[in-house]
């Protein structure tokens, strides 16, 4: 599962375009291109992609190949060097259900063909991975499956590797609720997830205890910005526990502090509020995730601004500050920054104005070290 | 599957001749984008040799195994993508022939491993034929570096064995006395036909004969009766002017079938063109 290498200069003919525009655009999986080039002759058009299709919290690198100048021939699909047994078509043949496919009804002037061949091959691969899985000898790993495989959404990855021991990866989607519906005027596309990823060493041997699995929570990137899940703590893994047990405990945990999260948004938005009175309307601030706020001050004829990082556990963690002159510039001509700074008195319990009544007392004496901080910098420059 | 199984355990050699290659290079090269097409040629089965004898005791015997040799003589192909196939790669019989021993497919500047449909027509190609050894495919990657200077001709064979398709190596036999054992071996394959020697009784001499051989005769040479023929074979000596009047029948078919060629390449060419023109409005290019 190696990144492919970057695209090349000719123009996509406009039927593959507009299905790969369609693809890019309508699909609520992060689905990207990689390299595009051509398969004509004369490599006037580029006829032929890679696309880089999220499985089980990674990516599967598939090359779907078209032809420019046979517009109507189906594109055909090239995938990894490890899929070799992944036989989609030979399957639809040995059942009989080939009709069923899209490709029974290629017609390659409708935009939505590559997208729904694509969602079509996804499936099967995921069905092909987990009878793949429940293949495998290992009596731990057989129950495993068979008590979560019912869970909605789960993927089922086995990695074979020549220089460690195989492993099978489980992809648990957790919480089936709609995050974005916790967030006020939500900014996201693409539906926002919380997995478990769990991976299970497989043990060829009956006699020794089966190890635990390695556990790790994967979120998707936009989710970042409004719930942090490197900040929880994964309950404990018992000796002979399953993922069953494991993941109800798990679920209701994650559920408070998605919760909690949604909160926090509230008490940033406050904090923000209260910015207004003591420091003057905010310059900038973060409306949606409150996690960003920017004010203008001026001490005697110093004027700098302030810049707020809210946190994701704020109120428990303080805001960091940076202070920011607009009066000094370094030779590069870039305003002179102070370090962060987040070791200023705080305290949870206080309500949002007290908060920032405290930042600015601090601030009145903090902007002088500013300013001579600022004077000392500049005869060094020169 | 009726092919595979037991083919795990013999031994398999690939084979195609130099022109033969570079024939099939040449189409897969011309074609505008990707192409397809079936391969023409002979399987053998050759039965394990018995263990050899050896005077040294300390060297163990070599386990010999049986050998299947296949050869590719030729190729048919319309150079255009997927021709044999229909989207779900089940296979599409144009037109009746000879029994082919496996497929080729061109795909420029693409990964050398089957694809998805290329995986799928094997299969049905496999069921649809018969054959009593795997079928070959032939995977041709045809590219070259942005300024032409270079031109890679990368191909790979696979058999299909126990429904996957199992890389190959592929041997090409030249001229030379490297490769004589291959051209030795080589069982030609002609539709002239068999002509014993004339019945000792002349009256049922003439009846015997088929329009069909007829017919393959005249193939071959314009104006030469399969009763005078006969007489050619059927004499000790003496007929030198007959054969030499023979060749030069062939000859002049030969011409003949040239210029005939020559007149219909540049009549398909002329359609390849306006199909080419007709395609490109079709796919929006200019």
């Amino acid at each position: 599962m190696s990144p492919p290498a970057s695209t090349s200069g000719a123009p996509l003919a406009p039927l593959v375009a507009a299905q790969l525009n369609f693809v890019l655009s309508q699909s609520k999986l992060p689905i990207r291109v990689g390299q595009i080039w051509s398969g004509c002759r004369d490599g006037r058009y580029a006829d032929r992609f890679t696309l880089a299709i999220p499985f089980c919290l990674d990516y599967v690198y598939w090359d779907f190949l078209y032809n420019a100048l046979s517009p109507k021939v189906a594109p055909d699909v090239v995938f990894g060097p490890d899929d070799e047994g992944f036989q989609p078509l030979v399957d639809y043949d040995g059942a009989g259900s080939g009709e069923k496919s899209c490709l029974a009804r290629w017609d390659c002037r409708d935009t939505s063909a590559l997208f729904a061949l694509v969602k079509e091959l996804r499936e099967l691969y995921i069905e092909y991975q987990k009878k793949r899985a429940s293949e495998v000898d290992d009596a731990r790993l057989k129950f495993e499956i068979s008590t979560v495989l019912s869970k909605e959404g789960i993927e089922i990855y086995m990695v074979s590797s020549n220089d460690r021991p195989d492993e099978v990866k489980f992809a648990v989607p957790l919480l089936d609720l709609d995050l974005a519906k916790l967030v006020p005027g939500c900014p996201w596309k693409l539906p926002q997830k919380i997995h478990l990823q769990a991976v299970f060493p497989i043990s060829r041997s009956y006699s020794s205890v089966p190890s635990a699995p390695r556990l790790k929570l994967v979120s998707t990137p936009d989710l970042k910005s409004f719930f942090s899940v490197d900040d929880v703590k994964l309950p404990p893994w018992l000796d002979g526990m399953c993922m069953a047990e494991y993941l109800p405990n798990l679920e209701e945990n994650l559920k408070i502090q998605v919760v909690d999260a949604s909160a926090s948004i509230g008490s940033r938005r406050r904090f923000i509020e209260a910015l207004a009175p003591t420091f003057g309307r905010p310059l900038e601030a973060d409306p949606i995730f409150c996690r960003r706020a920017t004010v203008l001050s001026i001490s005697g004829i110093f004027t700098f601004l302030v810049h707020f990082v809210i946190p994701l556990q704020f109120p428990k963690q303080q805001p960091v500050l940076t202070l920011q002159s607009s009066q000094h510039f370094n030779a590069q001509g870039i305003p002179i920054m102070s370090p962060p700074i987040n070791d200023y008195p705080w305290s949870p319990r206080w309500d949002s104005t007290e908060m920032v009544e405290r930042i600015y007392d601090f601030l009145v004496d903090e902007c002088q070290n500013f300013k001579r901080f600022c004077s000392d910098a500049l005869p060094q420059q020169k | 599957m009726a092919t595979g199984g037991d083919a795990t355990s013999t031994v398999t050699k690939i084979s195609i001749s130099g022109a033969a290659l570079a024939a099939l290079l040449q189409r897969c090269v011309i074609a505008t984008g990707d192409c397809d097409g079936l391969l023409f040629g002979c399987a053998s089965h050759v039965p394990a040799p018995p263990p050899s004898l050896s005077d040294y005791d300390d060297h163990a015997p070599s386990p010999s195994s049986p050998t299947l040799t296949i050869s590719i003589y030729g190729h048919s192909s319309v150079a255009h993508p997927s021709s044999l196939c229909d989207p779900l790669g089940r296979f599409q019989l144009s037109a009746p022939g000879p029994a082919p021993i496996g497929f080729f497919s061109s795909r420029r500047r693409t990964a050398l491993r089957p694809s998805m449909r290329e995986l799928s027509l094997a299969h049905s190609l496999s069921k649809s034929l018969a054959l009593t050894h795997p079928i070959l495919f032939l995977l041709v990657s045809p590219s070259s570096s942005a300024n032409l200077s270079t031109h890679s001709y990368d191909h790979r064979a696979f058999l299909l064995i126990s429904s996957r398709l199992v890389p190959a190596s592929l041997d090409v036999a030249n001229v030379g006395p490297g490769f004589r054992d291959q051209y030795h071996s080589f069982a030609p394959g002609s539709t002239m036909p068999w002509l014993p020697l004339p019945h000792p009784s002349p009256s049922t001499a003439g009846d015997t004969r088929t329009t069909g051989e007829q017919n393959a005769v005249d193939g071959m040479v314009d104006g030469f009766g399969l009763g005078k023929l006969e007489e050619v074979v059927g004499s000790a000596a003496g007929h030198s002017a007959e054969m030499e009047d023979m060749y030069a029948g062939m000859l002049r078919r030969l011409e003949k079938l040239a210029k005939e060629v020559e007149k219909s390449n540049l009549r398909v060419l002329k359609q390849e063109n306006r199909n080419l023109l007709l395609r490109f409005r079709y796919a929006g290019l200019e």
